[in-house]
């Protein structure tokens, strides 16, 4: 008797668990084995706020003359980059910097080329939007204009509630950033040919492409120490990390003069720390999609991927005369992985096949990626 | 009981006693060029104004001996909050571009009732208040334009001046900072400008911030729009942060901002 009590209750116990289970638990698009990323604990994602993330990624309205969008320098068919060099804001203005991929950015331990302040989208998403120098949608002084949109128009009046059912007054600039945060969080990537090949499909790779894996994991040739990982790039973090890599690094790039210099707009980690040691130092970016996110560096300076390996070939770049000349081997703050190597055209092509086998076609297809103001077939 | 309250009214009376009558007080700002007013729309000193809004904290009045005593700021929403206040002098027009139609040049607080020979307050947000999360910022802390997203703090400063391609302009903020926002380690370049004017009568002068003395460094004549945000290769900063009494190496305050001073209120 008491036995059936007891298995009575414990049923009873599941029944109520069920019930009280979150019905809005986001489902992450997301294979075994990859862990999925670490999500900041106040704004968990839920379909709805990744839905209206997408309208106002996609809305020039937040710009201050309705001429861009956040998907104006971070487009689909570009792997969330726009393939310019440097990125150009809603007044012209051009940008030192290029706009970096957004896929998988939600395992980005650190946003931007060179900030080591910022982790977490919500907070990134401010300085395109009210960043003035340089001016990207230029709203600065003009958050009044975006909380009024979102109280007026109907769309943004039926999802901000919707998204944020539990705020009085959710038309704020914190609930439009966390659903901008939320859909770019969404835009995770795990079906390249080269996933497809570690989970089992051995033809997803071709023999020089196979030949060109072996040479990035290789000590030879160092690319892993910084684009390591199942994201290949070591400013990485999810869900389960215990620990968090930040790698910022000084590739070589330039020497301006023999003194170390960067570009006086470029300095990378310098800028925020003042001191000579972080000179030139940037991220390195995520090599996923990386043939489609073409120019290459953070100033779009390295124009294919044959220049990028030539570049980590030589061990830096030589840049003979001009103002910018000096020889980036010779870099004192270069990172200790960019020693050079020998490449044989073989190898080299391997190379370019394994970095082609990282292009994940789902991601810069699906619809629910694209602008939903655009109807499909139009 | 009647023992309780013969001991409790005595105390009472003691406590209100010692809990001196306090003082209402408020201190006004002006921007000046030079002896002139500056304002967004007239060039009459050379220049227009182009931006002026800064925050003040720990506000205190000087007594005849030196002694500092805290004035208590009122929370007077959206210019003052207990701890820090925006005072801002540009209205929008003109040369003050993505400025904000209201201007705010006062601070209130009490003090206790006494005489005062004069004033010290910081430029800046408190640094418990400076890298905390802006989303949930309470005023006057809520303004895009003054938080510095990229620095993961607030721009204490942001001043400027402007005649068609002449010109300069300054952010002023914290820098080399570490952690992460939200989480902030702390800065080690503070670059808090502390004022001190004495002697000073709120009732009679007003506080006033000399753009010519903050910009004196700089080559404005030089057909450029420069500027200083804080930038390591800045050289605009050097003599900027000089006029506010901040050694550029260290980003800590060796004296009073000349660029501040007084004036008779008119």
């Amino acid at each position: 008797m008491i036995r059936w009590m007891l298995a009575a209750a414990a049923i009873g116990l599941c029944g109520l668990l069920i019930w009280f289970w979150p019905a809005d638990e986001y489902a992450w698009a997301v294979p075994e084995p990859y862990p999925i990323p670490a999500v900041p604990l106040d704004n968990p994602m839920s379909d709805t706020k990744v839905e209206l993330g997408r309208w106002l990624f996609y809305d020039s309205r937040l710009s201050s003359n309705d001429s861009m969008s956040c998907a104006s320098c971070h487009k689909q068919e570009f792997a969330f980059t726009d393939g310019l060099a440097r990125s150009v804001g809603a007044t012209g203005e051009v940008h030192p910097r290029g706009a970096m991929s957004l896929v998988n950015v939600a395992y980005a331990s650190r946003l931007n080329w060179s900030n080591h302040l910022l982790d977490r989208l919500e907070i990134q998403a401010l300085t395109p939007l009210f960043g003035e120098t340089p001016i990207e949608m230029g709203m600065s002084g003009r958050e009044g204009e975006i909380i009024n949109l979102l109280r007026t128009d109907p769309r943004y009046k039926r999802l901000l509630p919707a998204a944020f059912p539990e705020d009085e007054d959710p038309y704020s600039i914190l609930n439009a950033v966390r659903a901008m945060a939320s859909f770019v969080r969404s835009i995770v990537s795990f079906s390249s040919p080269y996933d497809r090949y570690l989970a089992g499909e051995r033809s997803a790779l071709d023999a020089s492409a196979e030949r060109g894996m072996t040479l990035f994991f290789s000590e030879r040739f160092e690319c892993f120490h910084c684009h390591g990982g199942f994201n290949f790039t070591d400013s990485s973090t999810h869900a389960n990390a215990t620990v968090t890599s930040a790698g910022f690094h000084n590739n070589g790039l330039y020497n301006i003069a023999g003194t170390g210099a960067y570009p006086a707009d470029n300095t990378g980690l310098y800028d925020l720390t003042g001191q000579r040691r972080d000179m030139g130092r940037f991220k390195a970016p995520s090599l996923r999609n990386i043939t489609v996110s073409a120019p290459y560096m953070h100033d779009g300076s390295l124009t294919t991927l044959r220049a990028v390996l030539a570049h980590y070939a030589r061990g830096g770049r030589l840049i003979e005369d001009g103002p910018l000349a000096g020889d980036g081997r010779l870099n004192p703050y270069r990172s200790e992985f960019v020693q050079g190597f020998e490449m044989t055209a073989e190898e080299e092509a391997d190379l370019l096949a394994f970095l082609a086998a990282l292009t994940d076609r789902s991601v810069l297809d699906e619809a629910r990626f694209s602008s939903p103001f655009v109807k499909p077939g139009s | 009981m009647q023992l309780q309250i013969r001991l409790i009214i005595p105390l009472l009376l003691l406590a209100t006693a010692c809990q001196p009558p306090s003082q209402p007080v408020e201190i006004e700002f002006a921007v000046r060029y030079g002896a002139a007013a500056i304002n967004c729309t007239s060039y009459d000193g050379e220049f227009a104004l182009s931006d002026l809004r800064l925050y003040v904290a720990d506000v205190h009045f000087l007594t005849l001996t030196g002694e500092a005593v805290p004035m208590q700021m009122l929370s007077r929403p959206p210019w003052q909050s207990g701890q820090v206040a925006l005072i801002d002098l540009e209205d929008g027009e003109g040369e003050c571009q993505n400025g904000s139609l209201q201007v705010n040049a006062l601070i209130n607080g009490v003090v206790p009732v006494g005489e005062y020979l004069g004033v010290e307050f910081t430029i800046g947000v408190p640094e418990s208040l400076n890298h905390a999360d802006p989303l949930r910022a309470q005023p006057p802390l809520t303004h895009t334009a003054m938080h510095w997203h990229w620095r993961s703090g607030y721009k204490f400063i942001r001043a400027g001046i402007r005649n068609s391609d002449d010109g300069i302009w300054l952010h002023l903020g914290s820098t080399r900072c570490e952690g992460v926002i939200g989480n902030l380690q702390g800065c080690a370049g503070s670059n808090r400008p502390q004022v001190r004017i004495t002697p000073f009568d709120f009732r009679t002068e007003l506080i006033t911030f000399d753009l010519k003395v903050l910009f004196a460094s700089a080559d404005l004549f030089d057909g450029q729009i420069a500027s200083c945000e804080m930038g390591p290769l800045d050289t605009a900063c050097d003599g900027i942060l000089d006029s506010l009494g901040l050694d550029p190496g260290s980003g800590n305050s060796f004296s009073s901002a000349a660029a501040f001073g007084k004036a008779a209120k008119q």
